[in-house]
């Protein structure tokens, strides 16, 4: 099924988190050899002239930050790794939701238009068969009944996705909280930047709670 | 009356399609996007647009800014029928000219009615 332009798949989200997950490791890994050479420098800090006092303390010092950042970035990469959905899963779980929902409005659109015809040759005295037609009223009603079954397949996939992201978004939060970012820094980094004019408008549906108008407020506003 | 329903899904189309026969309105051709049905209004005259607003390429409004920038096209009734339903998608609507603003879902009534008010 086409993917729909209000309901975006993020292709490089994964390959984005898995790349920043390798660049950690590598970072870890290099912090690791250099702790290992700053080891064996203090360990040998006295013989080579440079156990100093104020050397061997600036030594010791960055040995410190270093095991701190490798520590730091172990952690990051935990996280990085954690947060990655399952391959494809998510898109592919609302791309069935699109598809049920769509196939089953257009089955219940297909049925009432049906039922539509056959009440309005039914009240133009036009019908050639009233029999028929009632028929067809009535079958179209029970199809519609059916139809509206999708709800169920629709609602089992939509919490499964919630559940996924509410995985993810726990992550996320530990890794901003982990990296230390404020909520003005974390706000830059995450905004999108517009694509078009009218981006910062484009909500999507909104409830009461979340400031969408009712249609009295609306025309109250329009005036 | 010869009306123009823009909206990205064919299901939503199909809808106001459908209401608009109820209400008695036959001639009715469909776009699926704002550039789509800016081709079809440069090249028909239509007497009323119903249009959805978050779509692409071009959305309802950037449609609707189009329309209201172009001397010919300048009076056309615009009405835009959309989720967006904050105070600052109605205001910002009302600011680029849109006649009416229909929040989705809504009654057959509503879309009658709003028609009524403006193509009366």
């Amino acid at each position: 099924m086409a993917e729909h332009p209000k309901v975006r798949a993020t292709p490089t989200l994964q390959s984005g988190l898995a790349r920043i997950a390798g660049q950690a490791a590598a970072i870890s890994s290099e912090v690791e050899r250099l702790l290992g050479l700053d080891g064996r420098r203090l360990d040998g800090a006295g013989e080579d002239g440079i156990g100093e006092d104020g050397a061997d303390e600036r030594l010791r010092q960055a040995f410190g930050e270093m095991q701190a950042m490798s520590k730091l970035l172990a952690e990051t990469r935990a996280e990085v790794v954690g947060l990655s959905p399952p391959s494809g899963e998510l898109g592919d779980t609302l791309d069935a939701v699109i598809g049920d929902t769509e196939g089953a409005a257009l089955e219940i659109l297909r049925q009432a238009e049906r039922a539509q015809a056959a009440a309005a040759r039914l009240h133009a005295g036009t019908s050639a068969d009233t029999t028929a037609d009632l028929a067809e009223v009535d079958e179209a009603a029970t199809a519609i009944v059916l139809a509206c079954a999708f709800q169920d397949l629709t609602g089992q996939r939509v919490r499964k996705v919630l559940s996924t992201l509410r995985q993810v978004e726990a992550r996320v939060a530990a890794l901003v909280a982990l990296l230390g970012i404020g909520p003005e820094e974390g706000g830059t980094l995450l905004r999108a930047a517009p694509s078009r004019p009218d981006a910062h408008l484009l909500n999507g549906p909104s409830t009461a709670a979340q400031g969408g108008l009712g249609q009295s407020a609306v025309d109250d506003l329009f005036g | 009356m010869k009306i123009l329903v823009v909206d990205d899904y064919p299901t939503m189309r199909r809808i106001v399609r459908n209401l608009l026969d109820q209400i008695g309105f036959k001639d009715v051709e469909e776009a699926g996007n704002g550039a789509e049905a800016l081709e079809k209004i440069k090249v028909s005259r239509y007497d009323l647009v119903i249009s959805d607003w978050n779509m692409e390429p071009m959305t309802g409004l950037e449609l609707l800014k189009e329309v209201r920038g172009d001397a010919n096209l300048s009076r056309m009734p615009f009405i835009m029928v959309t989720a967006e339903s904050k105070t600052e998608n109605v205001i910002a609507a009302k600011q680029a000219g849109a006649s009416q603003y229909i929040v989705k879902p809504f009654t057959a009534e509503t879309l009658k009615a709003k028609i009524a008010s403006v193509v009366g």
